[in-house]
């Protein structure tokens, strides 16, 4: 992980904090205690064995407990450190998407197509590079990443159009 | 067998053709991920961890061992040139080394970083070969309670000293240590919180976690703040210190390199921490800290030297203890685990080429680094005309095919993805999933520790207090709360060091607007240079 400027900046720019916290802030670590609360829950149903012979839901049942009583504490006190939502947070929304839209026509159209369909969106959508640099990282890269894991590393991908160029024609 | 003959051995390993290529590309990937800002160690390895797979283990280890020391070689280029760290243990040289460069004397920050790191890196490796077979060897007298209460000392070290929130990185650990409880008990074999699927039956992929949370996570957090933007470059001129320049920074990298040595071995010590302690502590004990901030070689020559020290006495805890003092640490003991070695007093005498193949690999990677960081620097410096969109695409894709080759099929591709948007989500709200993932790899460990302790006690408690090692590790960590206790209670502000110097940094940064776009013209920095 890497320490950013802009990470750096917000403890000057910081104002003081409102007497009241606002609901908003609190609500990361309350999730994070149902989250934990549901799974501390769903560890008593396990068999809790006895102290000289912990069952398999003991374990589970203290780190829970554990993670609930501190996840509680942060509730009542947020802790500071949260960044702010701003509208380039929605564009890390259609990037998941487009992540999820991609492992669907992984298996469907292959390495090749797929990437090249995800380059163009990344490249030129989300990071709004000029329309010939999309285009050369679009083309050379399905191709770079083919040889490196299919030619080279030889990882059995699902059917491709670049197999035809290769040789590598499977079933 | 001495520490002469297990290191012989280690070079005859080291210097096997498969294994200097390993360290080769594991100390040049290292460097090239330091100088490229939001793409640190641990999304790198992360990244990297399918691939081992299919290597040899010693090879995997050497050169993911190597990423972790270069990149702390790497991260200095552009906390010195743009003020931007490449890493997080480069962070206080952003403050001096870019004073140095705007009196154009970037090449003299630059060759001094390296040369330190060089020496810094080179003395923890000799203390490594002489310390880690003796620690090796009182290891094996860890009983169970004892690692228990290692485990979880180092967890709640490492949760307490690290960024953020503690309670948070507490909290985090917590959910870390129970999403190990996923899948089959390794004791009696009951399902646990599969919810019938047949998927999580041999438990959550450590794999798929660590890809999702701290590569695709990052990733996302990267698009999120980029927008297009060209990093611009100039020459560096003057990378061999001149005489004055060695005379002033001795000091500072003798007493980095012990300083780091130690902070290494300890929880957390790792990397950050040892370079932020080396930075106060040579301005304190200065005859002129008013030029601190200013320029002083002493405050880049220090902190560089200390932060590449500790990485590598970071690998005692590893080899010897099986016990990652980091999350990066935690990420090479993942791939150990993947290659079926299980770190721990044991691997000096099951793995020795592991073991010692290791430590000689890091002999030959701080000698090539040196060699990259010193003439080659101007090559690594033009990496920073790499778009980010281009990178980050990549590392996209790279991710997500090492995903699908892990299993062959898209359901790890799709776990990736979701661990990546909980990560960006964590690191949006302030979680850091660094906690998280360190208790993950231990999980299973642990509990199989905290169970034998259990039986070998009838349910007691008392168990614990009668062991030593258990004893030292709970007085090390009270020593610990009160001396927090302390410092606040007398009126210091409980803000971490690190908040102290980011803010010292930010007096001078770039205006936050500036965010967006990564740009920064380095124009001034070519007329100033001779």
């Amino acid at each position: 992980m890497s320490a950013h400027v802009d990470e750096m900046t917000t403890d000057t720019e910081a104002v003081p904090p409102p007497r009241r916290t606002p609901w908003q802030k609190r609500v990361p670590d309350a999730v994070l205690l149902l989250l934990v609360g549901a799974a501390a829950l769903q560890a008593l149903r396990l068999p809790l064995g006895s102290p000289s012979d912990p069952g398999p839901g003991m374990w589970p049942l203290v780190t829970t407990v554990f993670a609930v009583v501190t996840a509680g504490i942060c509730v009542v006190r947020p802790p500071e450190g949260s960044e702010r939502f701003t509208r380039r947070s929605w564009l890390v929304l259609l990037a998941a998407l487009s992540l999820i839209l991609y492992i669907m026509i992984f298996p469907v159209v292959g390495l090749t197509v797929s990437t090249a369909l995800l380059f163009l969106v990344w490249i030129r959508y989300f990071f709004r590079e000029r329309w010939w640099a999309t285009l050369i990282a679009a083309i050379a890269a399905p191709i770079a990443f083919y040889v490196v894991f299919v030619v080279l590393l030889d990882v059995p991908f699902p059917a491709d159009i670049l197999d035809i160029i290769f040789g590598r024609g499977r079933t | 067998m001495t520490a002469f003959d297990g290191l012989g051995q280690g070079f005859l390993v080291a210097f096997e053709p498969g294994n200097l290529l390993a360290v080769l590309v594991g100390v040049v990937l290292g460097t090239v991920i330091g100088v490229l800002p939001g793409l640190g160690p641990t999304a790198t390895i992360a990244l990297l961890l399918p691939i081992t797979y299919s290597m040899d283990p010693t090879a995997s280890i050497i050169m993911l061992a190597g990423i972790y020391y270069g990149s702390m070689y790497g991260g200095t280029i552009t906390s010195v040139l743009l003020r931007i760290p490449g890493e997080a243990a480069s962070v206080v040289t952003a403050i001096d080394g870019y004073e140095m460069t705007k009196k154009g004397r970037a090449g003299a920050a630059l060759g001094i970083s390296a040369i330190g790191s060089f020496i810094g890196g080179t003395i923890t490796v000799i203390g490594l070969t002489f310390l880690a077979p003796v620690a090796a060897k009182a290891a094996i007298m860890v009983g169970p309670p004892g690692y228990v209460a290692l485990m979880v000392g180092g967890l709640f070290l490492v949760a307490t000293i690290g960024s953020g929130s503690k309670l948070r990185n507490l909290s985090m650990a917590g959910v870390g240590l129970f999403l190990a409880t996923v899948g089959q008990d390794p004791i009696s074999g009951v399902p646990r919180f599969t919810f019938g699927s047949p998927y999580l039956l041999s438990g959550l992929d450590f794999v798929a976690i660590a890809m999702g949370l701290f590569g695709v996570g990052e990733l996302l957090h990267t698009l999120e703040r980029t927008e297009r933007g060209q990093l611009v470059m100039t020459k560096i001129k003057g990378i061999w210190p001149k005489r004055d320049d060695l005379k002033r920074s001795a000091g500072p990298i003798a007493r980095g390199s012990v300083l780091g040595f130690l902070i290494g071995i300890l929880p957390g010590g790792g990397g950050v921490m040892s370079s932020l302690i080396s930075y106060s502590m040579e301005k304190k004990i200065s005859k002129h800290p008013e030029t601190f901030g200013k320029g002083a070689i002493e405050g880049v020559a220090g902190p560089e030297t200390a932060n590449n020290a500790s990485s590598t006495s970071a690998f005692i805890p590893l080899l010897t203890l099986g016990v990652p003092s980091n999350v990066v640490l935690a990420m090479l003991f993942g791939a150990l685990m993947l290659q079926g070695i299980t770190p721990g007093p044991q691997l000096i005498t099951e793995h020795p080429a592991v073991f010692w193949g290791v430590i000689a690999s890091m002999y030959v990677g701080n000698l090539i680094l040196l060699a990259l960081n010193m003439p080659l620097v101007g090559i690594f410096v033009q990496l920073l005309r790499v778009r980010p969109s281009y990178l980050v695409s990549i590392a996209l894709v790279i991710v997500l095919l090492g995903a699908y080759s892990l299993g062959n099929n898209a359901f790890d591709m799709v776990l990736v993805v979701v661990f990546g948007i909980i990560g960006w989500i964590m690191l949006k709200t302030g979680f850091d999933p660094a906690p998280l993932v360190l208790a993950f790899v231990l999980g299973r460990i642990l509990e199989t520790s905290f169970r034998k302790t259990m039986l070998i006690s009838g349910g007691s408690l008392d168990i614990f207090l009668r062991d030593p090692v258990t004893l030292i590790v709970l007085a090390l960590i009270v020593g610990f709360i009160i001396f927090a206790a302390v410092r606040r209670l007398r009126g210091r502000t409980p803000r971490s060091l690190a908040a102290v110097v980011a803010q010292s940094t930010a007096q001078t940064a770039p205006s936050p607007a500036d965010d967006d776009v990564v740009a920064f013209d380095l124009k001034e920095t070519e007329h100033d240079q001779r």
